[in-house]
């Protein structure tokens, strides 16, 4: 078994909204639940991420990973974000090569399924826009 | 701190042995030459995924019938630099002998098992989406092709110096030449990156024995680190590979082993390290063939990703007290072992005393 429960609970926030926790005092943002800083020891905010963006890089995953052969190939993208921030999330609805500079939206898309407990794991990833 | 003596193992495909074994057999032979340790360093990465079995170290030291201290070292790809690098702290502690064992596995499974082990580098916010470890160094790829207007047949001579000099290193994998054009004709792994700019799946073990009692062959380390989130870096670029080369006060050598799992690595590696200017690594590498990963390099060679810091610290010994392949024999000697592209480095450098 591969997809966990409480990975899909824990991680629910970025996974599928794009939420960070950024600490108001130095700035930096985690992908994850860091309720404070570790660095300064402040008490992190859950701001939401823009949904919108350009291509900086992207790459065709033709050797995919065990457990992924179903959804092989796939197109993984580098995006900056609206507001400056990146991030990597995978590059969905590709009907040509896409291209650096390009425009990209984010939609809610399967990522993943366990093949045996039949899980399927969700995730904001990017289309054309 | 100093060399007493190193030993590697042909990087190969190596069904028969677990790497317990193949780390004890290499390691037992340093022993025999310099004395039992009074710490023994194991590194590795893919056997604790391969073998299902996480606590190589102890059965190492049992195997070899040792009852000093024993420590796994751990950091992603750059496990084997890691190591060396806490050696130099316990020797300056006061210890005489330490040894350091890097040994890892990739074939004990199909290739798809050892691509998926090899994601757990990378954060799992980055990685769920199937992100390879090919696939961050082709998103790397594609940066610097267009920030630097560098062509994949430019990026295809690093490949190609990388086996002809694996031709003339006995222990090396590869050991076949090849042609820019078998590069870019060669199957994607991840676009932009074929097969022939990625390394091969290795098995393979390195033992070295470092005192600090003098030697021919005299070793400093230095490390440093960034950030792991590739998001948030520039992946064209390692800080901390430029950090930890300033705090050994960037020293000269003559040759280099530097880690390339990908061509893009490498290429990076001697701009970060400041021995190429940024753009300029091909260049380099163009200009000093010989002095470039001599030993094959993790593409030729071949990366026993856990142990491949290893390797390359005892190539240097070799190259320094016999000669190594094309390179011959040199006086000073660099090695740069990084854990996913920067997230951590560790640098060593060894010279002739
Ligand atoms: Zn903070």
């Amino acid at each position: 078994m591969e997809i966990s429960p409480a990975h899909i609970w824990r991680n629910k926030h970025y996974r599928y909204r794009f939420e960070v926790n950024v600490c108001p005092k130095c700035g930096r943002a985690f992908r994850e639940n860091v309720e404070r800083c570790p660095k300064c020891g402040e008490r992190t905010t859950r701001v939401r991420l823009p949904l919108n963006g350009k291509l900086l890089s992207w790459t065709k995953i033709v050797q995919v990973p065990d457990g992924y052969e179903d959804f092989a190939p796939m197109y993984v993208g580098l995006v900056e974000l609206e507001d400056g921030n990146r991030v990597i999330a995978k590059l969905v609805d590709v009907l040509e090569e896409p291209k650096e500079g390009q425009e990209v939206e984010a939609v809610l898309r399967r990522i993943r399924v366990d093949g045996q407990s039949g899980l399927i794991e969700y995730a904001l990833c990017f289309r054309p826009s | 701190m100093y060399v007493c003596h190193a030993e590697v193992t042909p990087v190969c495909r190596l069904y028969e042995k677990s790497s317990a074994a193949l780390g004890a057999e290499v390691a037992g032979k340093v022993i025999r030459e310099c004395g039992e340790p009074d710490a023994l360093i194991v590194s590795t990465y893919l056997s604790r995924m391969q073998e299902n079995f996480h606590n190589i170290g102890a059965l190492i030291a049992e195997y070899l019938g040792l009852e000093t201290e024993v420590y796994e070292v751990s950091s992603g790809d750059g496990s084997g630099g890691a190591a060396v690098s806490l050696a130099e702290k316990l020797i300056k502690s006061g210890m005489k002998r330490v040894l350091v064992v890097g040994v890892d596995k990739s074939n004990d499974f199909q290739h798809k098992h050892a691509v998926k082990q090899l994601q757990t580098l990378i954060a799992p916010y980055e990685a769920v989406y199937g992100l390879t470890y090919a696939g961050a160094h082709a998103l790397a790829t594609r940066i610097y092709m267009k920030k630097f207007n560098v062509s994949e047949e430019e990026l295809a001579l690093w490949p190609v110096v990388m086996h002809s000099h694996a031709v003339h290193v006995p222990h090396a994998m590869l050991r076949f030449p090849i042609t820019v054009e078998k590069v870019l004709k060669s199957q994607v792994v991840a676009s932009p990156i074929t097969l022939l700019h990625s390394h091969p799946f290795s098995d393979g073990a390195a033992a070295i024995m470092f005192t600090s009692e003098s030697t021919p062959v005299e070793v400093k380390t230095s490390a440093s680190s960034s950030k792991l989130t590739l998001a948030e870096r520039d992946l064209t670029f390692m800080d901390s590979a430029k950090k930890a080369m300033e705090k050994l006060g960037n020293p000269e050598a003559e040759a280099f082993e530097v880690h390339d799992p990908f061509t893009i690595a490498g290429v990076i590696a001697l701009e970060s390290m400041g021995i190429a200017e940024r753009g300029k690594a091909l260049k380099f590498l163009e200009e000093n063939q010989e002095a470039v990963n001599p030993s094959g390099g993790l593409k030729a060679r071949g990366h026993p990703v856990g142990a491949t810091g290893v390797y390359q610290v005892a190539e240097g010994f070799l190259a320094i007290t016999q000669g190594l392949g094309r390179l011959g024999k040199v006086k000073s000697f660099l090695t740069q072992s990084s854990n996913l592209l920067g997230a951590s480095t560790y640098i060593t450098y060894m010279k002739e005393v």
